[in-house]
């Protein structure tokens, strides 16, 4: 198994460590539940270093990347991100991606670790000489601290002021004749930044931070609770939401797609998808008895199982269990009664709108 | 992990707790570690006759779903109705709190077969 520069802080703080996509990766430390509130009241420090950095750069580098991405990349500005779907021609999803445009002719996609090697192989078969390709796989230390004290929390850390950044926004500097970055990006629903740095550096940023937080309820946070927060922020996840036989119409993704930018793979597919009423689409499902959904599990509104589970979860923050499930388009508006089926017994559940959790400072934003 | 030594074991990781007739249930220490966050516990009413390795509950956690299998043959007698409200005390005192039912034994000489405390740790230094 692959492991992060932040391996031996893990072991030291005592992590429940578990496979993921080929990566040893911390599932919690002092518990998924505690983690997850204490991101959504105060901070959480996650290490997602599994996560993919692939370079493309070259003057053709953008129009190479618009041709396989669904996102505008041509019009990106300078020191944004922008999130994006890989489609294969038929509309299917290889994988969700961002973007981070560092220069003109520089730019950073994130892959998901299960999906970096293959999106690598596909970015060089589709770029062709339009730019050179790099990954910094295992290089780059991804660092995500999220939640309503990240903000302040990084600028005692690092003595630097994140909070003119925008939502996808980031600011890149260069240390030790290293990149850094930090962009307020996140998949939790909460206020944050994502810190890119070399491998080496990682665990004094990750020390660092976790000080700067230590007296504001700054925890340090596995992938079980960053998978029980974005299930509550209503984010899709790979293997889950989506993948390869899921539209972005079906997973209601039209949001991260421009038909109109120009071709690229997948946007005939896309069109026609749209044109046509989706067989199903993503919804959520609240739980109104002591189940929790789990993924493959049947959904129904009435008679016969019309429907999936994809993602399933106990939510701290409402207090039951959650999920997200593929529902046939009508059966999926909300305040419909449900059920799921859980080792054998239909479990009562009702439809509901996605997100499951807003942060009450993010709405209308 | 904390074993316990006045209890008897079973290698489904309840832990018994024997006091002439009655059996104390719950699960041990160590299932609760696997199981992580436990949010859901399902236990059976009172009265309901039980035989060994039977299901007579379910546990969940955030990570995953479990059976309660009973140690012994018996009739139920008292159920800790609290877990319903409060599934946390089984992660924060398994072998106090978080105790789950009570079970008059058929014959409580049975229970001397189950697992005592050494033996029970050297099943799970196997199973680790």
């Amino acid at each position: 198994m692959k492991r992060t520069a932040l391996y031996a802080s893990h072991r030291r703080l005592n992590a429940a460590l578990a496979e993921f996509a080929g990566w040893e990766m911390p599932v919690s430390y002092s518990g998924i539940l505690a983690e997850a509130q204490a991101v959504r009241r105060a901070a959480g420090l996650f290490d997602v270093s599994h996560m993919g950095v692939i370079e493309i750069s070259g003057a053709g580098a953008r129009r190479a990347v618009d041709g396989w991405v669904t996102c505008d990349v041509a019009s990106l500005p300078e020191g944004r991100a922008r999130y994006g779907l890989l489609l294969n021609p038929a509309g299917g999803i290889l994988d969700d991606l961002l973007i981070y445009s560092l220069a003109p002719d520089r730019l950073w996609i994130i892959a998901n670790a299960v999906n970096a090697e293959s999106d690598l192989a596909r970015a060089q078969a589709h770029s062709g000489a339009g730019g050179r390709l790099v990954p910094h796989f295992g290089h780059i230390a991804i660092l995500a601290l999220q939640g309503p004290r990240a903000l302040a929390i990084a600028a005692d850390a690092t003595g630097r002021d994140f909070s003119t950044l925008r939502r996808y926004g980031f600011a890149s500097w260069r240390a030790d004749d290293e990149e850094w970055l930090a962009s307020r990006t996140g998949y939790t629903g909460e206020d944050g930044l994502e810190f890119f740095c070399p491998a080496a550096a990682a665990e004094g940023l990750w020390d660092r931070l976790l000080a700067a937080g230590a007296d504001r309820g700054l925890v340090p946070c596995g992938l079980g609770a960053r998978d029980v927060l974005r299930i509550e922020a209503g984010n899709v996840l790979y293997g889950h939401e989506i993948n390869e036989e899921t539209t972005p119409v079906e997973a209601n993704l039209m949001w991260a797609v421009r038909l109109e930018k120009g071709d690229f793979i997948g946007r005939d597919a896309v069109r026609r998808a749209q044109a046509a009423e989706p067989a199903r689409r993503l919804a959520g499902l609240a739980m109104e008895e002591r189940a929790i959904p789990r993924q493959g599990a049947p959904v129904g509104t009435d008679g016969e199982a019309t429907g999936v589970v994809t993602s399933g979860t106990f939510s701290p923050t409402l207090d039951r269990a959650i999920a997200l499930a593929y529902l046939p388009l009508a059966e999926g508006a909300p305040g419909r009664p449900a059920w799921v089926a859980l080792r054998g017994k239909r479990r009562r559940a009702r439809t509901t709108s996605l997100p499951f959790f807003r942060h009450p400072r993010q709405e209308g934003s | 992990m904390n074993v316990p030594p006045d209890l008897r074991y079973s290698k489904s990781h309840e832990w018994v707790r024997l006091e002439n007739e009655l059996a104390t249930i719950g699960i041990t220490d160590y299932a609760q570690d696997q199981l992580g966050d436990v949010v859901y516990i399902e236990l059976p009413e009172t009265g309901r006759l039980i035989h060994q390795e039977e299901v007579f509950g379910s546990i969940e956690s955030v990570k995953a779903v479990s059976d309660l299998l009973s140690p012994v043959n018996g009739e139920i007698v008292e159920v800790n109705e609290d877990l319903a409200d409060t599934p946390e005390t089984v992660n924060e005192d398994p072998y106090a709190v978080g105790w789950m039912i009570i079970v008059r034994m058929d014959d409580p000489a049975e229970a001397q077969e189950l697992l005592s405390a050494e033996e029970y740790r050297a099943f799970l230094e196997e199973e680790e």
